[in-house]
């Protein structure tokens, strides 16, 4: 476990100004939302941010790999007596910190302007689990698809894997937003407004729960079967 | 016997492109031994597929075929790693202090508590970088992200040293640092695997060494076997006319050069001349002659790309 949290504390360490940036950004949007206090601007607020910590998630582990394999600082780490699943691992658990940070900071600036607004705050922090664990499978899925494809081609590939179902219900085909759990979560934060969670909240945060540890694993075996370097010579 | 310290057994590593329609056999039919408590020197030319060999080693990359042990253990192995030290090629590092990254390297080996941090400072002092240790390793040159390179290769104590292309950045006196801390891991037992292009380097200090060329290793054996090997010798001697010899004259002495097997011959011919024989030495030749013989026998330096 110990090699996973140093990875991930040093992945949360390298990307510190991309949480800075998305921490003010919340801040900012609460000062200025926080003049207004309707109703619609809060709900525009936590749907708008709710898109913006799926988008986190994607976009921190897509180019993660690729990364660390151009700059060969992949090669000091895992010439350590450390295993690839383990390192994989601490990737996903750096991004889910930043991601975790994030939904925290939209979830505490949420809570201030509803209270300000009078609107009920009783579903919020279910609402925000479950969404942290939609993010969650974004960055699993964008785990995985990057470990064996550039990330050019992995984005479209985490795209597909993750919001099929709204492509498919263009064509009047609504499969089960238990295997995807991701694009019924964003059903979710773009019609929420501050209900309290039904059962089916729950069983969408589940399918995503297991979602990230099929995708993890999926990419742990991938990955332990590929050549990480492909020397200059 | 000891089991080797490393041990390539017939290795192949070709790779592909993405449509299959060209090859690059970096490796073809590789083996190697490496003995413990040795510096092994691993030279050749850029392409040679030295880089690959190490990176197959430590299982960054998998063989195409055959197998190899790293320390009794297949390679790949993760726990075996952590008895290994590892320095890569163009070394690159997380852009944080010089002492964080060390403690980070180790702490990934298992480290932990004051035995990292004594390790650390103390390998820090010894590569002069205690008074950067603070400094991000982002705004160090080549030379000094070498020096931290070496230390977190350092810092678990390992049993095997693997170091691609080392002193390539340093200046003299950290050659000189360097050179010293990898002759006093050997004299503690360790081994150390030294891929380089610096021939005097390895000259100076590899108990024994191999050369590759096009993937293969085209000549293994300790140094002096290597620059001996070409069996003849040149006798100095004086007193003698020089007309009843070919040779080169200076100041007063006479040197012929002559096959192993007309050695004796020679002196017998000399004395009789009425001269003296001062000494008689093998012709050692450079390093670099010797790469430079091997890489033209091989058909030039470098691996070919073959179209299927």
């Amino acid at each position: 476990m110990r090699p996973i949290l140093l990875l991930a504390a040093n992945f949360v360490r390298s990307q510190w100004t991309v949480l800075t940036i998305m921490l003010v950004y919340v801040v900012a949007m609460l000062g200025f939302i926080g003049l207004h206090e309707q109703r619609a601007e809060v709900l525009f607020f936590i749907r708008q941010l709710s898109f913006y910590a799926i988008f986190l998630a994607t976009m921190l582990t897509i180019p993660v790999i690729q990364n660390e394999r151009k700059s060969r600082r992949i090669l000091a780490v895992l010439s350590k007596g450390i295993h690839r699943w383990q390192y994989l691992a601490g990737l996903l658990l750096g991004a889910l910190l930043i991601v975790g940070a994030f939904c925290l900071a939209v979830t505490l600036a949420t809570w201030w302007l509803a209270r300000q607004a009078s609107l009920p705050t009783a579903g919020l922090g279910a609402y925000m689990l479950v969404l942290f664990l939609g993010c969650a499978a974004c960055a699993a899925v964008s785990l995985f698809s990057s470990v064996f494809l550039h990330p050019f081609v992995a984005l479209p590939a985490a795209i597909i894997i993750l919001f099929l179902p709204l492509a498919l219900e263009l064509r009047g085909v609504y499969p089960s937003s238990l295997l995807f759990p991701v694009s019924a979560i964003t059903h979710v934060a773009s019609d929420y407004t501050f209900q309290p969670p039904g059962t089916g909240l729950w069983r969408i945060g589940a399918a995503a729960a297991v979602q990230v540890i099929v995708f993890l694993a999926l990419a742990a075996v991938i990955f332990a079967h590929r050549d990480i370097t492909v020397t200059s010579e | 016997m000891t089991s080797p310290a490393l041990e390539f057994d017939n290795i192949t590593k070709q790779y592909r492109s993405f449509f299959h329609n060209e090859s690059v056999k970096a490796l073809d039919g590789f083996s190697l031994r490496v003995e413990q408590g040795e510096i092994f020197g691993f030279l050749g030319p850029n392409g040679a597929g030295k880089t690959t060999a190490i990176h197959i080693a430590l299982g960054f990359m998998f063989p195409s075929s055959g197998r190899g042990l790293m320390l009794g253990r297949p390679f790949g192995h993760a726990a075996t790693r952590r008895r290994v030290g590892f320095l890569a090629e163009n070394v690159a590092f997380y852009h944080r202090p010089a002492g964080r990254l060390v403690r980070f390297y180790g702490a990934l080996n298992g480290m932990h508590g004051p035995q990292l941090r004594s390790c650390t400072a103390e390998l820090l002092k010894e590569l002069e970088l205690s008074e950067v240790a603070g400094r991000n390793a982002s705004k160090f040159s080549r030379g000094m992200l070498q020096r931290v390179g070496l230390a977190q290769a350092l810092v678990n104590d390992p049993e095997l040293l693997i170091l691609d292309e080392l002193t390539s950045a340093l200046d003299p006196l950290g050659r000189i640092t360097v050179r010293e801390i990898l002759l006093k891991a050997r004299n503690a037992g360790k081994t150390v695997f030294l891929s380089s292009h610096l021939l005097s380097e390895v000259e100076q200090i590899c108990d024994r060494m191999a050369i590759v060329i096009k993937g293969r290793v085209a000549r293994v054996g300790t140094v002096s076997e290597l620059l001996e090997a070409q069996n003849r010798f040149v006798i100095t001697a004086r007193g003698i006319d020089e007309l009843l010899f070919e040779g080169t004259r200076q100041n007063g002495f006479i040197k012929i050069t002559v096959p192993a097997l007309g050695q004796r011959q020679a002196i017998e011919k000399i004395w009789l001349a009425g001269g003296e024989v001062i000494a008689v030495n093998p012709i050692r030749r450079t390093l670099e002659d010797l790469f430079v013989e091997l890489a033209h026998k091989n058909g030039g330096p470098h691996t070919e790309k073959r179209r299927q």
